[in-house]
């Protein structure tokens, strides 16, 4: 897919947050975008390697650093996000051509509380979803609208197709033997595959309605 | 535990849906109310102000023999009850 039709997705990966993921990639899809993900469990070089090529790949990009916190007492927390979202703004900084082009946004749970954790990104593109999957939506589909100087579906289209979605691929995958389990394990990318389908043929059905 | 991956006919199983909706209604959180709506359908049948109230209405067409059946969705998108 092309350079301007490519979000990186920079969030992570596990169990707690896929309530949040899954909605997030599902209204980049709809929004007729191209998520792209690191899945790689390699660590270190690897990793950032190929995140590095994502980012050269992608016009924009979604940071969520709102867990960038310890999940227990004790733990540190984790920089992976943060780390990611600076290779990517040093490269919409330091980039020439279309790399100078590139945009950001950037979520966090509660507002401002990124002043705390990472005071240095003010004055970037930052909003709180408060972990509401309904508002995470609404504000990842707002900044796509103001980006790209163009009318998309509405907030609540796109929430209560997500809805539908989820009836709808828990259905089918228990006809397939799909545990509990194996369905919140699923790879993202066979998640976006799915989303891909389900939402070209649900556009095909109210093709003049997905438009604000 | 190793992933399961998805095959290509699953996938197209799942897109299917979409283009076949099913006679089911959809109990969704919307914007701090509820909203009962076809599956499939932009317009809602109604907005609540609490979710018992929504499953309320649900049941009764459902009950009615108005649509097959019912689903209703937690605040996170996720269905949790079936009323048949």
């Amino acid at each position: 897919m092309a350079f301007e039709s490519n979000v990186f997705i920079n969030c992570p990966f596990d169990k707690i947050y896929v309530p949040l993921l899954q909605p997030l990639v599902f209204t980049v899809v709809y929004l007729d975008l191209n998520p792209l993900v690191s899945e790689t469990r390699s660590s270190g070089q690897v990793r950032v390697e190929q995140i590095k090529k994502l980012i050269l790949r992608s016009k924009y990009s979604i940071h969520d650093i709102s867990r960038s916190e310890a999940l227990k007492e004790k733990d540190l927390p984790r920089f992976n996000m943060p780390f990611e979202m600076g290779l990517d703004l040093g490269c919409q900084s330091f980039g020439k051509g279309k790399l100078s082009l590139k945009k950001s946004l950037v979520l966090e749970k509660t507002k401002y509380h990124y002043q705390r954790v990472i005071s240095d990104i003010a004055g970037q593109d930052i909003e709180s979803h408060n972990d509401n999957p309904e508002e995470l939506i609404r504000k990842v589909r707002n900044w796509f609208s103001s980006v790209l100087h163009s009318h998309q579906p509405s907030p609540t289209l796109i929430w209560e197709s997500y809805n539908d979605f989820l009836d709808s691929i828990i259905e089918q995958l228990k006809k397939e033997a799909f545990s509990k389990d194996d369905m919140d394990s699923l790879p993202v990318s066979n998640f976006i595959l799915l989303a891909k389908q389900w939402i070209a043929h649900h556009k095909k059905i109210n093709p003049e309605k997905n438009n604000d | 535990m190793a992933e399961k991956k998805l095959s290509r006919r699953i996938i197209l199983s799942v897109a299917e849906t979409a283009r076949n909706p099913k006679n089911r209604l959809h109990v969704i959180s919307r914007n701090g109310k509820w909203v009962v709506k076809k599956e499939g359908a932009r317009r809602v049948f109604g907005i609540y102000p609490t979710k018992n109230e929504a499953i309320e209405i649900a049941t009764a067409r459902v009950k009615a023999g108005k649509t097959k059946d019912a689903i209703v969705h937690d605040l996170m998108g996720q269905p949790t009850q079936k009323i048949v």
